[in-house]
């Protein structure tokens, strides 16, 4: 399995359902979806890694992009993560303190995480 | 594991994955917990990572080598490119494992990717070298002492 993304509307907030592997190679793709959606409109973008089974730091540099984005032009970005493999590298990196990660994605759409 | 498991790969992204497959293969064998292997997986493959884009970044179209070996105590793995990339041995003689803040990790990330690379790597190897090789690229070997099965 290498990487899927779904897009499904909760709401005011565009979910990212992604799956497989974000790395290197499956990177450049999530980078394009992230930026096809904030082109789009989308203000409140939720990432939803829960399907994710591997994570890197260039999946992280996509997602800080994201991030950094979404911030600039005033919107909102956040994770899905209760897995403890993809927790980890947030941890190691001290991301988990830039990134509002949820444990579902139904907390991170009603607006316990603002 | 006595004899040593070795792996050429064309500088592609899409072969970082399949080394991670085979570490994590490697390190099954070994013997090692599913809490290493995980870390051996992504250290490996950060490794990976940094030689496949530090050749494609400099156009070396040079076979990437990653070796796996094990002895009693320990298990290592090598990652070793032809990229001419003193810079970073030089940085990491500098630094060593004392990694980047918070703040400027996320800034790293935009900079300068082999240096995020590799300090996720020293995060998660307990032993960890970063060496010029005689040709002029650079060596990344990383260590996990194996633990006595009981």
């Amino acid at each position: 399995m290498e990487l899927s993304l779904n897009t499904r509307q909760v709401g005011v907030y565009s979910v990212l359902e992604v799956g497989g592997e974000i790395d290197v190679y499956t990177a450049p793709a999530l980078r394009d979806q992230l930026v096809e959606l904030a082109d789009s409109g989308a203000s409140k973008i939720v990432v939803d890694l829960e399907g994710v089974e591997f994570l890197d730091s260039t999946g992280l540099g996509v997602l800080v992009g994201a991030l950094k984005r979404a911030q600039a032009s005033g919107g909102i970005l956040r994770l899905v993560s209760s897995q403890e493999r993809i927790l980890k590298i947030f941890r190691i990196t001290g991301l988990e303190q830039v990134f509002g990660i949820a444990a579902s994605v139904q907390q991170a759409t009603s607006g316990q995480n603002e | 594991m006595s004899s040593p498991v070795r792996l050429s790969i064309s500088p592609t992204p899409a072969h970082v994955r399949t080394v991670r497959q085979v570490a994590v293969a490697v390190a099954r064998v070994v013997g090692l917990s599913d809490e290493v292997i995980d870390e051996v997986r992504l250290a490996v493959g950060e490794a990976s990572t940094r030689a496949v884009s530090a050749h494609i970044g400099r156009g070396v179209s040079d076979l990437v080598a990653v070796e796996f070996a094990a002895d009693s105590a320990d298990f290592v793995v090598f990652v070793r490119d032809e990229a001419e990339s003193g810079s970073l041995v030089a940085e990491w003689d500098r630094q060593g494992t004392d990694t980047d803040t918070i703040e400027s990790f996320a800034e790293d990330l935009a900079r300068d990717a082999a240096a995020v690379e590799l300090a996720v790597v020293a995060r998660l190897v307990p032993d960890l070298q970063v060496s010029s090789t005689p040709s002029g690229g650079t060596q990344v070997r990383m260590s996990w002492p194996i633990q006595e099965l009981i």
